[in-house]
């Protein structure tokens, strides 16, 4: 696949569609004033997780006691609070 | 060359992931253990941080049962330890912000809901982890896929 010539003005402006595009694995080139400065070129084309990283899942998890009634609902309203003690 | 799967995750599963007693902590874990197996990229952002931070402070206070800084501190550390949580946020161009009210009319979402589903779409992100359902109408139009 061939560069994608973009001026940093492009770049700037239009960043999730390079994202997108780098996300995709295309290679981009960048030009600042009328000159190539920068070739912008993914990392990889997408995480390569363990199951290591699956596993710390549950060590990291339920740090906190608590919470046994906590529905989604009430957790909102509790969320909504935050909003009332800046105000009041 | 594969186009990444990328996942939001939602205060509410990070919240749910910590509060080791509530009947979610067992499905938020599922949640997240299964993006890792289908290789999601994960992104949550400070404004799912700054509900998350609440919610766990409200929880402690009224459990009385552990100090607040401490866990606190513990907490936000094992979310940020998650491997391969990316850190996202809302785009600054004025334009952008007019968005959120075209959100807010259009899906019924309150303001912050509608700064969500804004970096999630700046982001070119396709999946949103949550257990809200103010979202139904998000997915039902197919703008977000509820993972």
């Amino acid at each position: 696949m061939s560069d994608q010539f973009i001026s940093m003005k492009q770049m700037r402006e239009n960043f999730p569609e390079y994202k997108a595009g780098l996300e995709r694995g295309k290679t981009y080139t960048i030009i600042y004033r009328s000159k190539p400065l920068a070739r912008l070129t993914p990392i990889s084309s997408g995480p390569k997780y363990t199951k290591e990283d699956r596993e710390k899942v549950r060590k990291l998890a339920g740090k906190v006691q608590g919470g046994k009634d906590l529905t989604p609902e009430k957790l909102n309203k509790l969320i909504d609070e935050s909003y009332e003690d800046v105000l009041s | 060359m594969n186009h990444m799967k990328t996942c939001y995750l939602d205060a509410n599963v990070l919240v749910y992931l910590c509060l080791h007693d509530s009947p979610f902590h067992k499905k938020a874990i599922d949640i997240i253990e299964k993006l890792y197996l289908d290789q999601y990229v994960l992104y949550t952002s400070p404004l799912a941080l700054d509900e998350h931070i609440h919610a766990i402070k409200r929880t402690i206070q009224k459990e009385k049962l552990q100090s607040i800084y401490p866990t606190l501190h513990a907490v936000l550390e094992s979310i940020l330890d998650l491997t391969g949580l990316s850190l996202i946020n809302s785009p600054t161009d004025l334009a952008s912000q007019f968005h959120i009210l075209t959100y807010m009319k259009d899906y019924s979402l309150k303001t912050r809901d509608a700064y969500h589903l804004l970096i999630m779409k700046y982001h070119d992100i396709s999946h949103f982890a949550t257990f809200d359902e103010d979202f139904e109408k998000v997915f039902a139009d197919g703008m977000m896929e509820k993972y």
